[in-house]
């Protein structure tokens, strides 16, 4: 007999018996729910009560040490030090030649101890990047279990759990508490643009923790979700994935598919005033160059149907492709996330896009006019209130 | 502290930086050479190894000099010309015998002829075909490799230009090349001959000075590396008539002190300093500074970039790159201050001659198989010179010097050079009875003594091994071969960058037209 080839995460004897569906999917070798019952109840539950998504399988990294700080600004291309202790935030890293390797989360818990969350293993790029430091750098993702809760009750539910700092924990605020003698991190952040909170315990307490949070959601109840939920929250929200928007830049042969955080709409999260990080030197070139060749931009069509895998054009020319689309429940329309050429990158640009689908079993054809608008579709004001 | 200002600092006078150094300052630069030894020359500097008695520190057979470097240095005032006369090489046999390459084919097979009579009738056409590969990538070896950037018109132009000079020469010699060089030397010359001596003396000459054995795959790329060098393009041969060749550092120390540039000898220096992504000169080991926007480095690329530039200042795929590199020197180097001429045999030459001992293939494969798990080899292969024979000054009258390369000496702590040294003499002395007696002084190093007297990381000739993976565009490292470091203002000018070592000044003169063409554009080093 062959034994089951994915690792199940702590929460797994919580949400299996829960996963109507039995629908699961691999997530750096774990399984991880594709969908618990219903993916449209699933994304409702995330707008307007709270959801819990297991991101156990998020690849997690402790830093600490006298140079942890310097590592990681020789990694990232943002400014360290613009992350005071207590609070998170959100940052690219780039390989040398300024293509864009993954985005993610770091954690500054205090001067020295930092912890980075991302989807795909960097421990060897890490180390390299650190070579000459005084740091330590582990890979703690099997040590740490951790639950995204999204949606308008997150922050109630957190405090009828116990975890009343969650009261006045401000958007990318993190605090680590205790409950009885559970040590919890609670970080303001989240996937889905919505209000929601990341809850961070040792992997013995998963299950502790869910039953605590059961207990305190009462009747109200906690929706889990799988990943056809979260990746339409996601798109509404403008947020870029790993091999979706961008390929890895390690593990990617073909150059012209490498992506630049200036294609990405990133520029905002490069931070030339500090001192050398890695592509610094490619960026500021790209920076005082032509301009990126490709943009990401927002999409919106006509009609219901999602425009996946589109190819784009503007009369006769191809001029990009969508990476991402859905029908968003909240807009009430057809969205999509593209990668367009720069000419054709402007709000307001009309584009053909050709929407492939099927009717019965005969594949069709539709062209519809794609609009650009800004990729970020959705601002809900609770996110960040 | 005390503190100056250049236009440029070069670090290192090796062979490079004294070309460079020259050169930039003949464009008006204000530079400074910065030598850690007290003499400066690097590999290609002669030294006293007896009293009275001088021998070249490392390179014992000169390449061609770089034409280029020749007329935009005017090396000629100094007496230095890209002229050479190709060696005679005598293959010592352990029967006693000898087998004589020389320059010219016909009188090869000849004297092949003895051993067989069909390697005698192979051998013109053979030379001729190496002769032809060689001319074929010498173009690679003069120019700066060009970059995989097809947008940039003059790299497309470069590119193009190189891909002509092989094609040019017709379909059949460019598939018999692209066949060719990617095959051990074993594989080829098996294919041609049966006579182990010759095949033993031509497997020498491809793995020499690199980490491969003859059965190493690509050591006919290596093999037509160093033809490639030796010979120059339509040089003339040097005169015959016993006019002794000027040694290229003293004409490069006399050029380089007629442009004004400044050359300071133990002087060390500790760190390359940059800010803000850019060049701004170097601390030297005693404290001091020299600010300069541009540094040149006749370093190690290792060297330059893990330990004198700091890893704050560079990306962590082009750091991992260059620790990537492979250095590992293989080769020892003995010389012998001697009382009088070796009894070797001396066949009539116009030019230099040299002693091999290297009498088969699988005579140098077996020495490799030792040095591959760090071994001393009991039985190396040999290069031999008699480098007074053709500079009578280099010692007192009747008496002579001898310059040996050792393959392979084990790049190794517990490595005894001396042992070595031993061994060598030995061997000579079994081809040249009553050799031991007259040796008044001997000298032996490995690579760890050739890396701590040279600065060069790991005790290699070529600052990182001649191999198809690390050459051309790809070295030192891929993306990186236009002599530009990436900090602005930082250039490699040694022998790790293209096109490899051997006393040419190739790498020298590039680098400073990288640097004067920077300048003139005002531009950013890319």
């Amino acid at each position: 007999m062959i034994e089951p080839i994915l690792q199940k995460t702590p929460f797994h004897e919580i949400l299996a018996p829960r996963n109507h569906t039995e629908e699961w999917e691999r997530w750096q070798g774990y399984a991880t729910a594709t969908r618990f019952y219903n993916e449209g109840q699933e994304y409702a539950a995330i707008r307007n009560s709270v959801t819990a998504y297991d991101i156990t399988p998020m690849l997690k990294y402790r830093i600490e040490g006298p140079d942890a700080a310097r590592f990681i600004n020789r990694l990232i291309t943002r400014d360290i030090e613009r992350c005071r202790p207590g609070r998170c935030f959100y940052t690219p890293w780039c390989n040398g030649a300024g293509h864009i390797i993954e985005d993610g989360t770091v954690f500054r818990f205090s001067e020295n101890e930092f912890q980075i969350n991302c989807a795909e293993h960097n421990l060897t790029w890490f180390l390299g990047t650190a070579e000459g430091l005084d740091v330590r750098i582990d890979d703690v993702t099997d040590r740490i279990a951790a639950l995204s809760l999204q949606g308008p009750l997150s922050r109630d539910l957190l405090i009828r759990a116990g975890i009343t700092e969650a009261r006045d924990l401000r958007y990318f605020g993190l605090v680590q508490s205790q409950l009885q003698d559970m040590p919890v991190t609670v970080t303001r952040t989240g996937f889905t643009g919505d209000l929601g909170y990341e809850v961070w315990v040792r992997s013995e307490d998963a299950v502790a923790l869910w039953e605590r949070l059961e207990a305190a959601a009462d009747s109200r109840g906690i929706t889990p979700i799988g990943s056809i939920a979260l990746n339409i929250a996601r798109i509404e929200a403008g947020h870029i994935q790993v091999h979706s928007e961008y390929p890895d830049a390690r593990t990617t042969v073909d150059l012209s598919e490498k992506r630049s955080p200036f294609e990405l709409g990133l520029s905002w999260a490069i931070d030339f005033r500090k001192d050398h990080f890695n592509g610094r030197r490619a960026l500021l070139a790209q920076k005082e160059g032509v301009g990126p060749r490709l943009r990401l931009v927002g999409l919106e069509l006509p009609g219901r149907r999602p425009a996946v895998d589109s190819v784009l054009y503007s009369g006769k020319r191809v001029v990009g492709e969508t990476t991402a689309a859905i029908w968003s429940p909240l807009l009430k329309k057809s969205i999509a996330l593209a990668l367009v050429e720069a000419p054709w990158a402007t709000h307001g640009t009309k584009l053909q896009a050709e929407v492939h689908f099927r009717r019965e079993l005969r594949l069709q054809r539709s062209d519809e006019v794609a609009r650009v608008i800004p990729h970020r579709f959705i601002d809900l004001p609770r996110r960040q209130a | 502290m005390t503190n100056s200002k250049r236009d440029a600092v070069v670090i290192g006078g090796g062979h490079n930086g004294l070309v460079a150094a020259t050169r930039m300052a003949r464009s008006g630069m204000h530079v400074v050479v910065l030598e850690a030894n007290e003499q400066a020359g690097g590999a290609a500097r002669g030294y006293e190894i007896h009293p009275g008695f001088h021998l070249p520190a490392l390179a014992h057979m000169l390449p061609a000099f770089d034409r280029r470097a020749v007329r935009e240095l005017k090396l000629g005032r100094y007496g230095l010309k890209s002229d050479i006369n190709e060696a005679t090489t005598v293959s010592l046999l352990p029967d006693g015998g000898n087998l004589t390459l020389h320059p010219d084919a016909d009188k090869t097979a000849a004297g092949l002829r003895a051993h067989s009579a069909s390697d005698a009738e192979a051998w013109p056409a053979f030379q001729q075909q190496l002769r032809a590969h060689a001319d074929a990538l010498r173009p690679l070896l003069a120019s700066e490799a060009p970059r995989l950037d097809f947008s940039d018109r003059r790299n497309l132009f470069a590119l193009g230009r190189l891909g002509w000079s092989i094609r040019r020469r017709g379909r059949q010699q460019m598939r018999d090349l692209l066949q060719v060089i990617t095959m051990s030397v074993a594989d080829l010359l098996e294919d041609r001959f049966e006579t182990d001596a010759i095949m033993g003396a031509l497997a020498l000459d491809a793995v020499l000075g690199t980490d491969h054995g003859p059965r190493s795959p690509h050591t006919v790329f290596t093999l037509l590396h160093r033809l490639a060098g030796q010979l120059a393009p339509g040089s003339r041969p040097a005169p015959a008539t016993g006019g002794t060749r000027r040694q290229p550092v003293e004409a490069l120390l006399e050029a380089a002190a007629a442009a004004g540039v400044e050359i300071r000898t133990g002087a060390a220096v500790k760190s390359i300093r940059v800010e803000a992504g850019a060049t701004r000169g170097v601390e030297l080991a005693d404290g001091s500074t020299i600010d300069s926007p541009v540094v040149v480095s006749n370093a190690d690329p290792v060297t330059t970039c893990t330990e004198l530039v700091d890893a704050d200042h560079l990306d962590a795929d082009f750091r991992r790159e260059v620790r990537a590199i492979r250095n590992k020197g293989t080769t020892g180097k003995v010389g012998f201050a001697l009382d009088r001429l070796p009894d070797l045999p001396q066949p009539a030459s116009g030019g230099p001659l040299r002693w091999v001992i290297a009498p088969s293939i699988g005579y140098v494969e077996r020495a490799f198989d030792h040095v591959k798990y760090g071994e001393a080899v009991p039985e190396p292969a040999l290069e031999i010179t008699i480098p007074s024979l053709d500079d009578p000054d280099r010692a007192p009258s009747g008496q002579h010097v001898m310059s040996v390369n050792v393959a392979y000496a084990p790049y190794s702590d517990s490595f005894d050079a001396d042992e070595m040294g031993k061994t060598v003499t030995a061997m000579i002395e079994r081809h040249a009875p009553g050799f031991a007696q007259t040796v008044l002084k001997r000298e032996a190093w490995g690579p760890r003594e050739i890396e701590a007297r040279f600065g060069m990381r790991g005790g290699h000739w070529h600052h990182g091994d001649i191999a198809l993976d690390q050459f051309f565009m790809v070295r030192p490292v891929p993306g990186f071969a236009q002599y530009r470091a990436p900090v602005e203002g930082l250039y490699l000018c040694g022998a790790g960058t293209h096109p490899g070592g051997g006393v040419t000044g190739t790498n020298g003169i590039n680098a400073a037209r990288a640097v004067l063409r920077d300048r003139r554009n005002g531009r950013r080093a890319a």
